[in-house]
This record gives C-alpha cells, structure tokens and sequence, in this order.
C-alpha cells in the first residue's frame, strides 16, 4: 500500500486568487459574503453570496473557465497525473447564456467539453474523468484519487475542482428555502440557511515514492476516506446524523487510527438548520469528547462541490500554523454545536484532522488528513 | 478479494430484461415506464411518485429492480443495505438544466420549481433509487471522454475491495441501452 502525500494546491476563493489570502482572511475573522450584483435577486429571499472579484458573466468564458484560469496560471502539475475534475454542475452558466442571449448551445454546457479545457489548462496528457456527487464531489474525487494512489493504479493524480455563483443555482437554492435571508451564519443559535459562494482549486497528489523521486515535499498525507448515502430523502439529510457517522467510520478504518487522535475536524457547516444539526448528530455519535471544530462557509459562502477540496486543503493550513480558524459569522452557538465551534482561532497542535462533506441525494463523504514532517 | 459481476439488468427503448435470468420483455417505450412500473410486478412495493420522476431516474430504477432480482438480492421498506451506486452516461443532466432554467424564464424569473431543480445534477437519478432501494453505500457519477464504464467497474471493484461497500452497482446509460451491473465478493 502506497501512502498518498499532497504535494501541491492552490485555491481561488471570494478572498482572492491565493490559498493564502483565504486563511489570512478566516482567521481574522473576516467574511467575503455580500450583496450580488451578477443577477438581479429581488424575487428571492436573500441577495446574499461570496463572489470571486473580477469575473465576467455571459460574455464569453463560462465562470468556472475562469476561475480555473486564474487557479492555474503558475501550476506544477506533472503532465503524466491522472485527472480528476470534481464539479456539481461545472459551465451552466453557458445554459444561461443560451437561454436568455441566445448565445452558443445548451450542449456547450456538457460535462466533457469542461473536462477537456481543464486537461488543456492543467497541460497533462490524461484525458481524466468528472466527478460529481452533488455538494460532496470534491471530497469524492480527493477519495477515489487517494484509493487509486494507495493501491498502486496511478502514482500522481490531480484532482481539479470549480462551481461558481449563476442564476441558475441561485433560484434552485432559493425554491428549496435554502438561503439565509443574511450571511450564513454555520452553528449558530440562529443560523437559518446557505449562503452560496464560489470557488475553484486544485491539489496534486503522489505516492511517496514519486513524491521522494521528485524531490517534491508534502503538506500533508490523505491517509483516510470514506462514502456513503443516507437512503433517505433528495434534499433533506437523515437527522440523525446515522448517514455521515458512516462515513466518518469508514475513513476512521481505511486510516487505520481511532477517533480519539482526530485533533480537529473541518465542518460542512453550511448553515441550514438539517446540515448542522446532523452534522452535529454525527460527530457526537463518533468522538467521545468535543474536538475544535468548524465551518468557512460563513466567510465564503457554500462553494458546492468545490467545498471539499477547499476545506481539505484549509486543514492543512492548520498543520502549518497550529491554529484552528474561527466559524466566521457564528456569534453564539446553538446548544449542539457548544463546546465544538468557537468565533475565536483555537491553538492546535494537530496530527490527524477531519474533513466532512454531505449533499443532495443524501451523498456523505469524509477524508482524514495527516500532518507530515520534514516534508514526508 | 475475488469481485465479480452477479446480475445485470437492461433496458432498450421497445424492451427489458436481466442476464442470468434470461428474461427479456417487450414494452411500448420508455415513456410508458411509469404505467408498466405499476402493471409488471417488477418492483417489490410502489416507487413514490414515480410518474413525477424524470424519464432518467425512471429508467435508473427500472434497471435496478432487474440487475438485484438477477443477482437474487432483496429489498424492502423497512431496511436498507450496504449498496453503492456509480454511473456513466452519454448526456449527464444536460436535458434536465435545459427544462429547469428554461421553465423557470418562463415563469418570470422570480420562482423556480425544486422538483425540477432536483434533477439538475448527474447524480440525482442515482440518488432517487438510492432512496427507494435503501442503498446505503458511495453514490457518484463519473463520466470519462467516451463515456465508457471499464474504468467504472475498476473503480467500483477497488472501493468494495476497501470497505466502502459490500457491492456496488454500476450504471452504463446511453440512448439505445441502459444497463445496471451488480457487483460483489464471489462467494
């Protein structure tokens, strides 16, 4: 069994074109989340989201395509890495496009033409495949990308992911009474919805014997994962946290550690009453005791199904520093979520972190990261 | 861990059926699934609202309910089982965005409709026989450039060989034919 260490990444969040800005901007407590100005939103409940600075929409490039451009301007992606492109629904905005300008076809929309730009953009020679398991994709793909590496099919792959900020999810959330009239507020005594962000990065993933060969150093080791489906509801999470619990189990076993060594744990926290309560359900059905927990979607917003490789890649930031970033927007927490979540930073001195991610069609997913030193 | 295929179930536009169990029947169309649905037997209790699904998720049970009859594998309302779902198809959810962002313009812009903003991601038919087979395991979509389902049943076979389910099913979608192959340990 190979272990599997992540050797580069690099985000572009509504804090900007850089993993560091984003952590700077979380720890601070600062959230990117205002009044949208793409559409017009008077007919919804909320006019709220986190938006990158600086994109175009309907005229020309879909959102995504430019956020991958941006992300991936100064990459060292291996040209032989297996791809993965993890999205919840990738260029609809080119749907969009055509619907209400006319302009292209809803075929240009199709999941293979962006996979394509992304294999062109990342510059490797793998014709790579999509991912997509609703607002868990990322985690997903982070996970079949691990189990490919660990059992010696592919020795790199990098896993891409994008989703962005369009009318078309907009009004989707908006009919399902998913949107916080405000800023998401994650865990808190009254958080009352979503708001949505967007965000696209990507991370490059190595066995260690290549990473070694290559003289490439790690930021961390994904060294568990696990999926399952709740079997319950299209949109509603089973409430009692049974569904991600299994999950959480199944990464507890493929990393081979018990729950008691998880230091941290990278929330979903997407600020609807379901997700938290039973995110809350899950983690008290696991952990015998809090552990420093926490939700960046008060910051960002939801980035969908690129959520889980943001927050993956955020947990290492936590190995580097020994913090642990606040829950931006959380002011008082609501009963479950007491003694786990904290408006503060939290000094940690981390091995094991777990990341958490659950969506529509009752998907869950879980990674358990590890801290590496002296670069492996 | 020896994996294997242990059932198959199919489905064209005129007719369906499953592998080992040699069963093929011939229908109107695939738009008349939601009636056959009720008048075959197929299914071991009703699928809730089923005529309401999108003519993609109506298919995705449909071959369900074959490929575990062909791998002799049971369901029922009151449990759920260890089951994945992966699936491959040639057109991922294209129709459907088309249909939910053109009836929401339609309407004005100002209130779109959840039941088809549902149908909105390549995961969602797989998700709705999730629901009612109570399949409990890793549920994704994964569409490679030519669509093939090799690299999926590779994929399957690796997440049962490591604990993330006791069988997965893997899902081949495309115009002419749809096909659900069960996969498990070889007892």
């Amino acid at each position: 069994m190979n272990r599997v260490l992540i050797t580069d990444y690099e985000l572009i969040t509504p804090y900007g074109c850089g993993t560091d800005l984003c952590w700077s901007g979380l720890l601070a407590g600062r959230s990117e989340l205002a009044a949208l100005n793409r559409f017009d939103t008077s007919a919804f409940k909320s006019n709220m989201a986190g938006i990158i600075p600086g994109l175009s929409y309907h005229e020309g490039k879909s959102l995504v395509f430019q956020m991958l451009e941006k992300v991936l301007v100064n990459h060292s992606i291996p040209s032989d890495a297996h791809l993965l492109l993890a999205t919840l629904n990738g260029e609809v905005d080119c749907i969009e496009a055509s619907v209400l300008h006319d302009r292209g076809q809803p075929h240009d929309s199709c999941m293979p033409r962006l996979l394509k730009s992304a294999q062109r953009l990342c510059c490797v020679t793998d014709e790579g495949a999509v991912v997509s398991s609703a607002c868990a994709s990322s985690t997903v793909a982070l996970g079949l990308a691990s189990s490919a590496i660990r059992n010696g099919e592919h020795d790199c792959v990098v896993v891409i992911s994008c989703d962005a900020v369009t009318e078309f999810l907009y009004s989707g959330f908006s009919s399902l009474m998913a949107l916080d009239s405000g800023a998401a507020r994650p865990f808190d005594v009254q958080h009352a919805g979503l708001t949505i962000g967007e965000a696209a990065g990507y991370a490059v993933l190595m066995s260690e014997g290549r990473a070694q060969k290559e003289g490439r150093s790690a930021a961390g080791e994904l060294v568990g994962w696990g999926m399952s489906n709740d079997a319950n509801h299209m949109t509603g999470p089973l409430r009692d946290g049974s569904g991600l619990a299994r999950s959480i189990e199944i990464a507890l076993k493929v990393a081979g550690i018990t729950e008691r060594q998880i230091d941290f744990i990278a929330a979903h926290g997407t600020g609807t009453l379901y997700n938290d309560e039973m995110e809350m359900a899950a983690f008290q059905r696991i952990f015998s005791s809090p552990r420093p927990a926490y939700s960046v979607k008060g910051g960002m917003g939801h980035t969908m199904g690129a959520a889980g490789l943001v927050e993956a890649m955020l947990a290492l930031k936590t190995f580097e520093t020994g913090l642990v970033p606040p829950t931006v927007g959380m002011q008082m927490p609501d009963a479950t979520s007491a003694g786990w979540v904290s408006s503060n930073p939290v000094e940690v001195a981390a091995d094991y972190a777990l990341s958490t991610n659950a969506g529509f069609g009752g998907v869950n997913a879980s990674l358990i990261l590890k801290r590496v030193r002296n670069g492996y | 861990m020896v994996i294997n295929i242990q059932g198959v179930g199919w489905l064209t536009r005129t007719a369906y059926g499953s592998k080992k169990m040699n069963r093929s029947e011939e229908y109107a169309s695939r738009t008349s699934l939601c009636r056959l649905g009720k008048q075959d037997g197929l299914f071991t209790y009703p699928i809730k609202s089923f005529g309401r699904f999108e003519e993609v998720s109506q298919r995705v049970c449909y071959v369900t309910a074959l490929a575990l009859q062909d791998a002799g594998l049971n369901y029922s309302k009151d449990w759920k089982q260890n089951i994945g779902l992966i699936g491959t198809d040639t057109h991922g959810c294209e129709q459907a965005n088309f249909n939910y962002f053109k009836d929401y313009v339609k309407g004005g812009r100002t209130m779109a409709r959840a039941n088809l903003f549902i149908y909105t991601l390549p995961s969602s038919p797989l998700a709705e026989a999730a629901v009612h087979f109570g399949l409990q395991g890793p549920l994704l979509y994964l569409r490679n450039q030519d669509a093939s389902v090799n690299s999926l049943l590779t994929t399957a076979q690796r997440l049962i060989a490591e604990g993330q389910s006791e069988r997965m099913l893997v899902y081949e979608l495309t115009d002419d034919l749809d096909q659900c192959h069960v996969i498990g340990p070889a007892n």
